[in-house]
């Protein structure tokens, strides 16, 4: 029998993105920022099996909704050229599906597990390539600490140059936006054409900011970024808006986002 | 390297205050890795 354990963190975006130019190879409009956040984390261990492949998140039986999962499990399949089945199980040490990023931990612990698993040697880049077939964040989720996804047709993962230690604050909220519907609705904002002027600047200014380890800058940026992809996802036109919503507390409109 | 645990404690203090409930405080991780690989012919 052949068990492979892998671990990684989830991903919360500096400079983030909704919007993919392709849904199939989820590849986005443009690249994004991200820093991974300890001790957040996902752990994943495939298992060779025959039958048919089983995935299992958090106890549960994923029986609808496979697809991308079996996008990165049969790309690695292809790539190894094998063809025996796994069963995956998949444990979050955080809550899921309120924007904490749990699928780029997710996927990306699954694409290394199950390319140990069919003895398929990846580099980083190519392991974050197949992890993005699941999410885009997991690509950053593989390569880790502070990372860049690079956009084009083959989008990719790499960790930027740095010497920054920080510090992350994490306040779990009650609602989120699911990424998917982020990602359909940018698509009809009058706005998403001044994001993407935009975003190549923002991008070039927190590449700089990490690098030179200015945690003050990070923040601003981050910031401003957040404001700025939320002015695009909140003039979608798909349905009802959830971004904006009225928490459990007294403190009024909350909006949150991934990416 | 630039470390900040002391701003760390204080913005969790303030965030709790704020939001009463629980806040995580974490740091930036590293990449995906294998925790562990077992292969038995049982």
């Amino acid at each position: 029998m052949i068990s492979i354990k892998a671990i990684a963190h989830p991903i919360q975006g500096l400079i983030k993105y909704h919007g993919l130019r392709d849904f199939g190879d989820r590849t986005p409009f443009h690249s994004s920022i991200s820093a991974c956040v300890a001790p957040l984390a996902t752990e994943v261990e495939v298992v060779l099996r025959e039958g048919e492949d089983e995935y299992w998140v958090d106890g549960t039986l994923i029986k609808r909704g496979r697809g991308r999962i079996d996008a990165v499990v049969n790309e690695i399949r292809r790539l190894a050229g094998r063809k025996e089945r796994i069963s995956v199980h998949s444990h979050n040490n955080f809550p899921s599906g309120i924007g904490l990023g749990s699928s780029s931990s997710g996927f990306a612990s699954l694409a290394l597990a199950a390319a140990r698993a069919f003895d398929l040697a990846l580099d980083d880049k190519n392991l974050s390539q197949i992890a993005r077939l699941g999410s885009g964040s997991a690509a950053r989720s593989v390569t880790g600490r502070f990372s860049e996804l690079v956009a084009g047709p083959d989008a990719y993962a790499y960790q930027m140059d740095h010497e920054l230690e920080m510090g992350i604050c994490v306040v779990p909220l009650v609602k989120a936006t699911p990424t998917d519907w982020a990602h359909r609705t940018v698509l009809s904002s009058p706005f998403l054409r001044a994001r993407l002027a935009y975003v190549e600047r923002a991008l070039e200014e927190m590449r700089r900011a990490i690098k030179e380890a200015d945690i003050a800058k990070i923040g601003e940026l981050a910031e401003r970024d957040t404001l700025n992809l939320h002015a695009v996802t909140m003039t979608g036109a798909e349905g009802a808006n959830p971004l904006v919503s009225r928490d459990d507390t007294d403190h009024g409109a909350s909006t949150r986002a991934a990416g | 390297m630039n470390t900040y645990p002391a701003e760390v404690e204080k913005v969790a203090d303030g965030l709790k205050e704020v939001y009463g409930g629980e806040i995580i405080e974490g740091s930036v991780g590293d990449g995906a890795k294998i925790l562990e690989a077992k292969s038995d012919s049982g």
